[in-house]
């Protein structure tokens, strides 16, 4: 059954109009729950649209990105779609993925000095990503990469986190679940 | 972007812009590099203008913590 987003937004990929879209969602969120949602809540939900929208200026190599918001009670769901270029990594480098790419082990997106960024493949076209702490005693900036950091920051934050792609229709969805609680 | 102070043995640099993002990350680490290279090797970084600060920008702290940190000094960030 359809259902309506709470908030919809069309963003515009450019670094300038990321603070205008979150004073936008910040608006719409207390709006509806009110000024008493947490701010940590708050905070974490502005982290994984910034790198969102970061992620949409910085890859999908087109002009714009849709933004869709539903409001529950225990979580609020974060949908953003766009007709770009495809999520891409050497363990998934091309959608579909290839049976030589589908595997019941996880892919290792993002490894850092705190922390590992995993994708489980879903299906053929779609993975969701988890992070698991390991903490290296010495602090080694050699291991600090660039790609997918922001990747890692919104798995962080979200209770859940997923990449689909549609190829009938070029489409790439990344959905992300926030608690609430 | 950024506005320098020396304040005996630190550095103290605000950031001006409102967003510490990949639009202007790479010129703040050039600007940083370039005020490390010429006194103090301690950095105190003041973002209380900065509402928000991305992945990129984060790199580049990084960056900048271990260009000071190979010159036997630190950064510190509020």
């Amino acid at each position: 059954m359809y259902k309506a987003a709470n908030f919809s937004y069309r963003f515009l990929n450019d670094a300038d109009n990321i603070l205008e879209f979150l004073n936008e969602v910040t608006r719409a969120v207390l709006s509806h729950y009110g000024e008493a949602i947490p701010k940590l809540i708050l905070s974490s939900l502005k982290h994984l649209l910034v790198e969102s929208m970061t992620n949409s200026i910085k890859h999908s190599g087109i002009m714009n990105c849709n933004v869709s918001m539903y409001f529950e009670n225990k979580y609020i769901e974060i949908i953003k779609e766009d007709d770009g270029k495809p999520f891409t990594h050497h363990l998934c480098p091309q959608w579909p993925l290839s049976d030589d790419h589908i595997t019941d082990h996880p892919l290792l997106i993002y490894k850092g000095n705190m922390d590992k960024l995993l994708a489980k493949v879903e299906s053929p076209c779609k993975i969701s990503f988890y992070a698991e702490t390991e903490i290296d005693t010495e602090l080694d900036f050699e291991k600090y990469q660039l790609r997918n950091f922001g990747l890692l920051i919104i798995t962080k934050c979200s209770k859940s986190f997923t990449y689909e792609y549609f190829p009938e229709k070029n489409i790439n969805r990344f959905s992300m679940i926030l608690s609430l609680e | 972007m950024i506005e320098v102070q020396y304040i005996n043995d630190y550095t103290l640099i605000t950031i001006s812009d409102s967003q510490a993002n990949l639009q202007n990350a790479e010129m703040f680490r050039i600007e940083v590099l370039k005020v490390l290279d010429t006194r103090n090797k301690n950095l105190i970084i003041d973002f209380s203008n900065v509402a928000y600060v991305d992945s990129t920008f984060l790199s580049v702290l990084v960056a900048i913590l271990k260009a000071a940190m190979k010159e036997g000094g630190d950064v510190a960030i509020f």
